[in-house]
């Protein structure tokens, strides 16, 4: 009798395997690949719903406009789907998610932005959770850091796909440590390299800086060298603060951590820096901090990734092979231990206007584009701004080419340490008042001590606005993803 | 009934068809479309604004709120900020958009030779679209730019860095939006001026020259009271545009460095479409309607009471 | 000493306006001279040239015995009454009347003073705190003519100040001003197109006609001695009637015209008129209706109460006129016979239009 039953039901046992897998063969699209996958998906889905002719559109970041196009066409000749774009400024689209809120015109189909327009966007309802489509399509994210990976989702639904590993990162100038490593050397005691520390990075800021007609080290400095350059305006600070933060910015009950000795001291060693840097720093963007790091006047950049193949492929630039990449160095965090943070300052990625016609048929095509295989091909596309985040990077001809192997390994190194920036609704606001704050701080104003006090009021005030429940639920839920490595302390 | 009902029709038409009612009806007409077009979305702003809501949330989730969200607006320190920066902005640049338009319109409105062409040449900065106005003066205050060439002499004399960083130092920031509303808008002044000085009874001149005054006290006693209304037109029209300062903050700084060149309206389009609040953003803008509205009217008071002394005068 | 001569005078407006071509005149001290003459005759440019608001083109002009050319208006020792009063809408009727004494910076005690007083004499002390916007016509003139007389200057200019009143009130302010004249002994030039204002008022008369002087002269002698044509319609009323003609000498005078033949007195014809082509003057109380003469039809009846003017044609459909007691009654239809007074009979050149003598 055991055995008839044992045998019954291995037998079922097979039987439904047998079946639930060719169930499921059924439901996932064939091919061998992620893009095979999405261009069948694609095809399947055209085919199911009669389409002719479909056109899509996306709304595109314009920074992209002159290297997307190339992928679009591609994608046109594998599945037949025309895919227009609408470009707009970075700054700008954020509006237009919300405009698209509140009208729901599903005038694109495709929308390309960073990951911290998803809260506020999810919130308005615009945004398409991706994971049935997921189901059909079977992504693969391996070699994808944790840190990273978890900005594609909010609230335990998956909503954006990255192709960027857009972390800060440091770079120096090699050039002009080579000449100084004696002195250095003897000043400091170890030869001038990547900074292990923010407060070794201001030193050395200190040591660099250059007073303009100088001669240091054999050379002579007809233009100034500042010890340092960095994102410091509005817009921007935000994106470099929770490097020196090295920690949550809120407590489990949303309760802010920056009016603590850590804020403080974070805030600190953010502003004190300024210093070496140029004096217009407060007032610029990319399109000045670029140029400049082009230009030889700064000694190091704290930057997006793509500053050190800007300064190595600008024609017009000065220090072309002579930077080090580094990763963000360390701070002493909220748990006393050092820890390196390297917030994904911006990182661009894809995602699905859930008032478009076709979600599921735009789906396929950013399952395709950010794939293993084209994804990876776009990061080395000589004319993107894509930079490396996934393990297969490293090992990628085309990839090392462009972005040159020690930064490739670096920006690897450095991944396993990134980090989002605030993924709660309301971020920006968020993030507005804490850049107003340090402005004022690196104007001489107020105090850090001050500015841990507004900061906090301030945050405090906003998430009473929008609701303190749901930000508290929204908040433990993006820590528990993993967004910020850090989890909270468990005497909270 | 019936005939109450036919009687009653025989009066509404009569009463209709009565002179004083049918001259109010295309006064009735164009109150309506007044109506339709300013008391819709004023009212409709009213109402957002007494809502809680945020545009990352859908509308069908906004609730009545009361009046927190005014008291949010009144609480919000970078408001006030905000408007006090507005008010210094304003009010440096309209001082001296009168100063130069009153001073370019003495020289102007006396005949001499090429003055059409002057005048010509004076009005072509209140033709430039504000935002290529705008973007060419983000050109003019570059560093190593054409303003600091020009005025090097002058600051390398003063012992000042001749690099004056216009748009990135908290305080020239601010000079830079002024300097270029001011170059913007001294036109409108210049041409408010001429018109008023077109205007002066030459008599009214004759007269005071003829009893001894000098032109200094010809200036001071004649012309400039009697150059009041238009002064006030000046400053009414000015004002209420500067308060608006919104393109030249967008463009040159982008409310920056920090916030030193945040205006309200710069800050009410972060609230709106940064930080999608939207019923505070109509709260806030209903508090300023209210508050620039009073200015405005106050501003209008005087000159009514200037110009009726003007005007009585004319008429006898 | 403040008479007034000018030499010569010439203003030009761009190359091809003259407005005032050559005047002479000698305005002699506490004076009361009128110029009149038909708008754009010049008389208002010339009083501005006077005033200093226009630079002569050419000539000379004296205040007393300095050449004020270049003198500023206000260094001229004169005051000015403007036609529409140029009274300060933003002042009170006080610091109206003031305003000459405060751009000399007189003392605050004096102005009161001095203010107070010609503001009794003009009667208009109730209207020191009203701005000019509240007095009625007649109280705005006399405060113009306050602000004007308070800093006491030798030669009053005056711009048809009186233009903007109605008929009685002017009549009324000329009075006013006459004895004004006589109160204050200074200069007046009075500029108005008036003939009757002039007639009234004047010392002397100056009268102009496109820019150039007509004559200068007392308002009698212009009245009954006209040196033109021009001058001779320009003043009376009703208008002197004109009628071209001949005079024919052949025993007797006889004047021809197309119309009518009328004998005339031979002493009373200049020698100068004879034989030529003439316009005969006459004014209307020169015209006798009466039992001889020419023969006439009755067109129209004027009553003006204390006389009566007969409006007549004879020939043609021009219109003489003649002034009769109120007593004889005519009425339209009438036939009449008319003649000439001897000694109104005025010549001029039907040419030129000047005076024949």
């Amino acid at each position: 009798m055991k055995r008839i039953f044992l045998a019954t039901m291995i037998l079922m046992g097979i039987t439904i395997f047998v079946a639930s897998t060719a169930m499921a063969a059924m439901m996932v699209h064939p091919g061998k690949t992620v893009e095979e996958r999405a261009i069948n998906g694609a095809k399947a889905y055209i085919k199911k719903h009669n389409l002719k002719n479909p056109t899509q559109t996306m709304l595109l970041i314009s920074l992209f406009k002159n290297s997307q196009p190339k992928y679009l066409r591609e994608w046109k000749k594998l599945t037949g789907v025309t895919m227009k774009t609408i470009q707009y400024g970075y700054t700008d689209i954020p509006a237009k998610i919300m405009a698209e809120a509140v009208a729901k015109t599903g005038q694109y189909d495709v929308i390309n932005h960073f990951p911290y327009v998803i809260p506020d966007a999810v919130g308005a309802g615009t945004l398409q959770p991706l994971d049935a489509y997921m189901a059909k399509g079977k992504p693969d994210f391996t070699g994808i850091d944790s840190g990273l990976l978890a900005q594609q989702t909010y609230k335990g639904k998956t909503y954006w796909f990255i192709l960027d590993g857009d972390h800060i990162a440091l770079f120096l100038r090699s050039d002009i440590m080579k000449a100084a490593a004696k002195d250095y050397k003897a000043k400091f005691g170890k030869e001038p390299g990547c900074p292990d520390t923010m407060a070794e990075w201001e030193q050395m800021a200190k040591y660099f800086h250059t007073k303009k007609g100088e001669t240091r080290w054999g050379m002579k400095f007809d233009q100034p060298l500042y010890g340092a350059q960095a994102y410091r305006s509005i817009n921007f600070s935000y994106r470099h603060f929770p490097a020196y933060m090295g920690g949550l910015l809120f407590d489990k009950n949303m309760k802010p951590t920056i009016n603590s000795p850590n804020g403080i001291r974070a805030i600190k060693e953010f502003t004190s820096i300024v210093k070496y840097m140029p004096p217009d720093v407060q007032g610029w963007g990319t399109p000045q901090l670029y140029p400049h790091w082009g230009s030889g006047r700064a000694f190091s950049f704290m930057s997006f990734p793509s500053a050190m193949g800007y300064a190595n492929r600008n024609p017009k630039s000065k220090i072309s092979g002579k930077q080090l990449a580094c990763p963000v160095p360390a701070v002493k965090g909220a748990s006393g231990k050092m820890v390196r943070r390297a917030p994904q300052a911006a990182g661009t990625g894809y995602m699905v206007n859930s008032h478009g016609k076709h979600p599921e048929l735009a789906y396929y095509f950013i399952q395709w584009f950010t794939g293993p295989t084209k994804g990876d091909e776009a990061i080395a596309d000589p004319a993107g701004f894509w930079d490396p985040m996934r393990a297969s990077n490293l090992t990628n001809k085309a990839v090392l080419d462009k972005h040159t192997e020690p930064f490739v390994k670096m920006t690897m190194k450095n991944a396993k340490n990134a980090i989002s920036l605030l993924m709660i609704e309301g971020n920006y606001e968020y993030f507005n008042v804490l850049d107003k704050n340090m402005a004022q701080v690196m104007q001489g104003n107020i105090s850090a001590a001050q500015a841990a006090k507004n900061v906090e009021k301030g945050w405090n005030r906003i998430t009473d606005d929008i609701g303190r429940k749901e930000q508290i639920a929204a908040w433990r839920a993006s820590v528990a993803s993993g967004a910020y490595i850090d989890k909270f302390a468990p005497t909270n | 009934m019936a005939q109450a009902t036919i009687k009653e029709r025989k009066s509404l038409s009569a009463w209709l068809s009565q002179e004083k009612v049918f001259r109010l009806i295309p006064f009735i007409m164009v109150e309506a479309t007044f109506l339709l077009l300013l008391a819709v979305p004023f009212i409709l702003t009213i109402y957002i604004s007494l809502l809680k809501w945020r545009a990352n949330r859908p509308f069908e989730q906004a609730y009545f709120h009361g009046l927190l969200n005014y008291v949010r607006v009144l609480t919000t320190e970078d408001f006030w900020w905000a408007l006090g920066r507005t008010f210094y902005f304003a009010g440096t640049a309209v001082l001296l958009e009168l100063l130069f338009g009153f001073l370019l319109a003495m020289l102007a409105y006396r005949q001499f030779r090429g003055r059409r062409i002057y005048i010509t040449i004076f009005l072509v900065p209140m033709m430039v679209v504000p935002v290529v106005g705008g973007y060419n003066f983000s050109m003019i205050y570059i560093d190593s730019g054409p303003l600091n060439q020009i005025l090097s002499p002058i600051t390398e004399a003063m012992g000042i860095n001749p690099r004056i960083r216009w748009l990135s130092h908290p305080i020239a920031a601010q000079w830079a939006i002024i300097l270029a509303d001011v170059w913007q808008w001294t036109s409108l002044t210049f041409l408010i001026f001429l018109s008023g000085f077109a205007a002066l009874p030459q008599q009214l001149t004759n007269a005071a020259r003829v009893l001894g005054a000098n032109r200094w006290q010809i200036f001071w006693k004649i012309h400039f009271p009697l150059l009041k209304p238009a002064i006030m037109i000046a400053v009414i029209i000015r004002s209420m545009e500067a308060l608006k300062l919104f393109d030249l903050s967008v463009l040159l700084t982008f409310g920056g460095p920090g916030t030193s060149t945040e205006t309200i309206a710069f800050f009410l389009w972060r609230q709106v479409w940064q930080f999608n609040k939207y019923s505070f953003g109509a709260a806030a803008s209903i508090l300023l309607l209210f508050m620039f509205g009073a200015l405005i009217f106050y501003g209008i008071y005087l000159l009514v009471r200037e110009r009726s002394i003007v005007e009585e005068e004319s008429m006898r | 000493m403040a008479s007034i001569t000018l030499q010569k005078l010439v203003k030009k407006f761009g190359e091809t306006v003259t407005a005032v071509a050559g005047v002479d005149l000698d305005v002699s001290d506490g004076e009361f001279m009128v110029v009149v003459g038909p708008s754009g005759c010049g008389k208002t440019t010339t009083l501005n040239m006077i005033s200093g608001f226009e630079e002569p083109t050419s000539g000379t002009m004296l205040i007393g015995d300095r050449v004020v050319n270049h003198l500023e208006p206000g260094d001229r020792g004169l005051g000015m009454v403007f036609q529409d009063l140029a009274l300060f809408p933003h002042m009170t009727v006080f610091e109206n009347i003031a305003f000459g004494l405060r751009v000399d910076k007189t003392a605050d005690t004096e102005v009161k003073e001095r203010v107070s007083k010609v503001a009794t004499t003009m009667k208009i002390s109730h209207l020191l705190t009203k701005k000019p916007a509240q007095c009625s016509g007649g109280e705005a003139q006399r405060v113009a003519l306050a602000r004007t007389i308070i800093t006491e200057p030798q030669v009053l200019l005056m711009d048809e100040p009186l233009s903007s009143l109605d008929a009685k009130l002017r009549i009324e302010m000329r009075t006013e001003l006459k004895r004004l004249h006589e109160e204050l002994k200074s200069t007046f030039v009075y500029v108005t197109h008036d003939q009757a204002e002039a007639m009234t008022m004047a010392d002397r008369i100056m009268v102009m006609e496109s820019g150039y002087v007509q004559q200068i002269d007392t308002p009698l002698g212009i009245y009954r001695k006209p040196t033109n044509q021009f001058v001779g319609t320009f003043f009376g009323q009703p208008t002197m009637n004109i009628i071209p003609g001949r005079i024919e000498n052949s025993g007797s005078s006889n004047f021809v015209s197309e119309q009518f033949e009328l004998g005339i007195a031979p002493d009373s014809v200049p020698g100068s008129a004879l034989g030529k082509d003439i316009n005969l003057g006459v004014r209307s109380e020169n015209v006798t209706i009466g039992d001889e003469g020419a023969s006439g039809e009755v067109r129209l009846i004027e009553p003006l109460g204390d006389e009566t003017l007969v409006f007549f044609s004879c020939g043609n459909e021009d219109f003489l006129v003649a002034k009769v007691d109120a007593e004889r009654e005519f009425s339209p239809g009438d036939n009449i016979r008319f003649s000439f007074q001897p000694g109104g009979m005025h010549f001029f050149d039907a040419e030129s239009g000047g005076r024949l003598e």
